[in-house]
């Protein structure tokens, strides 16, 4: 099948800004990204560069970005892909391509190298397609993971990325001494290491994530998946507590619960993990920060009341002795009051608020 | 000079639990990898890890070692043998309380499963994902101890000076630099080569390095004729379905739907030792019983939910690849290249006959596995020999002052690679590297002819020639994976001229290499290693060495 590639290119030893190039590339049908990739570099152009090893989706070397889509080339069909987007190889379905184009520029912070960042809009070039013959299937668009500087062409510095996964104490703390033999686990308790053990250390998720691309602060989806939730609800471990605080000083309330790392190509469901950490956090009393305030009013409000009181919600979140930052919302409060918008300070229960209480307490015994 | 007491070269799971056991013994160790070491093959394997931890059934050491030198076809060496099934379950309890995540059985400990030649269930798993939870466990530990990781450097040539191993030189992938690294011990973790193959289970980055290094330098490699061919992979891009499937109970089927494997192997079947597999099964094939070149792996009747539990990664992949969801139809698969039983030549501690040079893995030969490596025990040799390795060379460092780098070394180097850049109007690197992956399919393949070994043998000197007149495109120095593909097929060339110069010379049929003019085995003649040396700009020189016996005189072979 004859496939157009749009590949963004960049050599740090020749070009100042990254550029578009195309090739038309006749590849066997069912061809992935990777392999009309590979295609390119055998048979055309040695120098396009990008990693891969495996081509089985498990080593997370070539991660990079489709039509706007983010994901492991090795994995990605490209009739899959011209099938999800259309022949134009534009996306049609537009949330990963918003979430993504928009993502990673200058918000790097100490992290900000000359280098330019995967994602900045690049000009496309007028090199002409290398043969035209044929009809082409359509358009694939290829270019680095987000959220990481560029290397050269598909290859991203993914300095920060390992760092980010560091900083959370990626090793068991044994909680006991070691005994002669295994330390027992049940099946279920390995159940619930299953989803993050899944994790290859792609990047996909960070690459999508947008609080990624305007915080560099924010440890980000791997990290809290594969390294926070995986060693915090290890039964062997003994770091519960500390590793509840590290992962809280590490940002891991910045989560803006988009759901965009949701696009995992292994499962993972990072976002799904993050809240569970959440979750964790609290049980280990890690309560004293905004994140946890917040959730915890929110659901104490609507447990009371069956309403999300948004009078609570504010001084709760802030701490209700905390003066200063209560002072600073006292502008706003009194602009909704003279509008008439300030929500009521006392509010009564719904009719039967118990079934709310009774879905609270399901919701809170059901653990993954 | 960048420098260290142990340098490990190779980032996979021999090369990490090296490194971790070295920094662990509180020297200053250096670990250099091609490819981040999470990236590494490794973490492909799929199946598990044996050990006779006897969870569920009263397996032995004893039994294992037994079981691995008939899978051996008599020609490992027994002593080897005998210390890596010991060693077997301390290392698996050891992975475990460094928080490696296995399945369990109900009462809490390890599970086990079924594997092929194997007389007990001993291999230990998670799921389909074991090499991989193994990689990341020793990618833990060697951030916990900080152990000085060089990310992206590829390692191009082993510096031997006075006859002592001195480190090597390597390049900096990501600015190009070409730098020497010294150390009073190198350990060669390089995994296989299979990419000296068209076709693979193995990924892009199995590609021989270290055994074409060593040998450069004049280490021996040792049995590089016996190449495992794996029962079932997926004909379109080389896949690997795991041995686990059918530890778990799957059937092999040809195009009648009869499970064949009955006829070749009365009692083991599908759980016969993989030469035996695949040998039945390119029988089938070839007797017109095979659809495309293909016999099905049969999963239904496992069900749905013991495949989404315990093989959900082969399902995936199966998928991916054809389309097939195994839970409701059979899978086609065929037999694939997939593990290097020969390599570097070491002795039961790691050691290469160079001092100061050590070998670990699977571009290792101590050797465990002999013409045919049991499934599981791959994995189990990486974290044994990856230990042992770095407890003598440990010794070694502590009684030797730092030896000195070969002088030429670093020049010569630059001046190679320097030429290989700047050479114009040479052949493009993929169709040597093409043609050479077909003369090994046809020359080394399951069924082996002198006449087309021969063929083989010619085109490889052919592709030597011709290799030295390649030219690159990418003439830069940054992340120029143009020019690590190069260097790679330069590798290549090397374990594919000694494979088939192994193959040509060995007459008669063991393990994974079978003759069809010489279809037994001969002990009088052949119950040797074949050793490879390395002469310039001429044919490997070949030679023998010894097979250790212990306790266990040859038998025929039946499954
Ligand atoms: C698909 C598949 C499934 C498998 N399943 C099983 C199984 O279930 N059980 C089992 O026992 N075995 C299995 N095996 C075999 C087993 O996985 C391998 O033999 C083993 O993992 C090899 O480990 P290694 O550490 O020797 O090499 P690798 O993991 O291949 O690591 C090699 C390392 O060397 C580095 N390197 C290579 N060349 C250079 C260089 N020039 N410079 C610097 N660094 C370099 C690479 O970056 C890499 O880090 C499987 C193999 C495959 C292919
Ligand atoms: S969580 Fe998923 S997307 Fe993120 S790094 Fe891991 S495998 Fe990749
Ligand atoms: S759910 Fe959270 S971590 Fe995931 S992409 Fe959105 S903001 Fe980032
Ligand atoms: S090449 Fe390994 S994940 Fe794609």
């Amino acid at each position: 099948m004859l496939v157009n590639l749009e590949v963004q290119r960049f050599n740090p030893e020749q070009d100042a800004a990254p550029h578009v190039e195309s090739f038309e590339v006749d590849v066997p049908d069912g061809s992935t990204v990777l392999e009309a990739l590979m295609h390119i570099k055998d048979e055309r152009d040695g120098s396009l560069s990008f990693r891969r090893s495996c081509r089985s989706a498990i080593c997370g070397s070539c991660t990079m970005s489709m039509n706007g889509l983010d994901g492991l080339a090795c994995k990605t069909p490209i009739r899959q892909l011209l099938s999800q987007f259309g022949e134009s190889g534009v996306a049609d379905a537009k949330p990963h391509e918003t979430i993504s184009s928009h993502a990673g520029q200058a918000h790097f912070g100490a992290a900000a190298t000359a280098a330019p960042v995967a994602g900045a809009a690049v000009p496309s070039s007028s090199v002409a397609p290398k043969t035209t013959n044929g009809k082409s299937v359509g358009t694939v668009r290829v270019g680095p993971m987000h959220n990481l500087p560029i290397v050269k062409d598909l290859v991203v510095d993914m300095t920060r990325f390992w760092e980010k996964n560091k900083s959370l104490k990626p090793w068991l703390v044994p909680k006991n001494a070691p005994p002669a033999r295994e330390y027992p686990q049940s099946p279920e308790e390995m159940e619930r290491l299953w989803r993050p053990a899944n994790c290859i250390f792609c990047g996909t998720c960070y690459s999508l994530c947008p609080v990624v691309s305007v915080d560099d602060t924010f440890v980000g989806p791997a990290a809290i998946a594969r390294v926070g939730y995986r060693f915090l609800e290890d039964t062997r471990d003994g770091a519960r507590k500390e590793r509840a605080e590290t992962i809280v000083e590490q940002n891991l309330w910045l989560c803006a619960h988009c759901y965009a790392c949701s696009y995992c190509p292994k499962h993972v469901d990072p976002h799904e993990l993050i809240a569970l950490s959440c979750v964790a956090t609290i049980e280990e009393g890690v309560t004293d920060n905004t994140g946890a305030r917040h959730a915890m009013v929110v659901a104490d409000t609507i447990k009371k009341t069956g309403f999300l009181e948004e009078s609570q919600v504010i001084p709760g979140t802030l701490g209700y002795f905390n003066l200063i930052g209560l002072s600073s919302v006292m502008p706003l409060g009194l602009r909704l009051l003279l509008k008439g918008k300030m929500p009521p300070l006392l509010m009564r229960p719904v009719p039967r608020v118990t079934e709310i209480r009774e879905i609270f307490k399901a919701a809170e015994a059901k653990r993954y | 000079m960048l420098q260290h007491d142990i340098l490990v070269v190779g980032g996979g799971l021999a090369g990490m639990r090296a490194a971790v056991e070295a920094a662990e013994l509180g020297l200053d160790v250096g670990m250099l990898s091609k490819i981040h070491p999470v990236r590494s093959h490794s973490g492909a394997a799929q199946g598990g890890i044996n050990a006779a931890l006897g969870n569920r059934e009263d397996d032995t050491t004893d039994a294992h070692a037994f079981d691995t030198v008939k899978g051996s076809d008599y020609i490992g060496d027994q002593d080897a043998i005998e210390l890596f099934a010991e060693e077997a379950p301390q290392a698996i309890i050891w992975l475990e309380h460094m928080g490696c995540i296995f399945s369990r059985m109900d009462d809490g400990r390890i599970a086990q499963r079924p594997f092929g030649g194997a007389s007990f269930p001993r291999t230990c798993y998670c799921a389909d994902v074991t090499g991989l939870v193994i990689l990341h466990t020793l990618w833990e530990q060697c951030q916990r101890l900080n152990v000085k990781v060089y990310e992206e450097w590829f390692a191009t040539a082993l510096s031997v000076q006075t006859g002592v191993g001195s480190g090597v030189v390597a390049l900096n992938v990501t600015d190009g630099t070409i730098e020497a690294i010294r150390a009073k011990a190198t350990i060669f973790a390089t995994g296989g080569a299979g990419r000296s193959f068209y076709k693979t289970t193995n990924g892009l980055s199995s590609t021989g390095d270290g055994m074409s290094m060593a040998y450069r330098a004049g280490i021996p490699l040792l049995d590089m004729e016996f190449v495992q061919f794996h029962p079932t992979t997926l004909k379109s891009n080389g896949v690997l379905m795991t041995e686990g499937a059918r530890g778990e109970g799957a059937y092999l089927i040809n195009a009648l739907g009869e499970r064949f494997m009955f006829k070749y192997a009365p009692t083991k079947g599908e759980l016969a030792s993989r030469d035996v597999v695949s040998r039945a099964e390119q029988t089938e094939i070839n007797e017109g019983r095979g659809v495309d070149g293909c016999v099905f792996l049969d999963l239904r009747h496992l069900g749905k939910q013991k495949i989404m539990e315990r093989l959900p990664q082969i399902r995936e992949l199966a998928l991916d690849a054809t389309g097939i969801d195994a839970i409701d139809e059979p899978v086609p698969i065929t037999p694939g290249m997939h593990y290097w039983m020969g390599g570097i030549q070491t002795d039961k501690h790691g050691a290469t006959p160079v001092p100061g040079v050590y070998a670990a893995g699977e571009c290792a030969c101590v050797s465990v596995h002999g013409a045919n490596r049991l499934g599981g025990n791959s994995l189990l040799e990486t974290i044994v020999f990856g230990k042992l390795s770095a407890r003598h060379a440990a010794d070694y460092a502590a009684r030797i002052s730092a030896p000195d780098f070969n002088a030429n070394l670093l020049e010569s180097e630059r001046s190679r690679i320097g030429a290989m850049l700047a050479n114009k109007g040479g052949e493009r690197v993929n169709v040597v590297r093409d043609e050479m992956g077909k003369a090994m399919m046809e020359g080394a393949g399951i069924y082996r002819l002198p006449a087309t070994i021969q063929v083989g043998i010619n085109r490889i000197r052919e592709l030597k020639q011709r290799y030295k007149q390649i030219s690159l495109d990418d003439k830069g120095r940054v992340f120029n994976t143009d020019l690590t593909g190069a260097l790679e097929l330069g590798f290549l060339l090397d374990v594919a001229e000694t494979t088939l110069a192994g193959a040509l010379r060995r007459e008669e049929s063991r393990g994974a290499h079978t003759r069809l003019d010489f279809p037994d085995r001969d002990d009088e003649k052949w119950m040797k290693h074949t050793q490879a040396r390395y002469r310039p700009d001429a044919d490997p020189e070949l030679g023998d060495k010894q097979v250790t016996v212990t306790k266990w005189q040859p038998q025929a072979r039946v499954y």
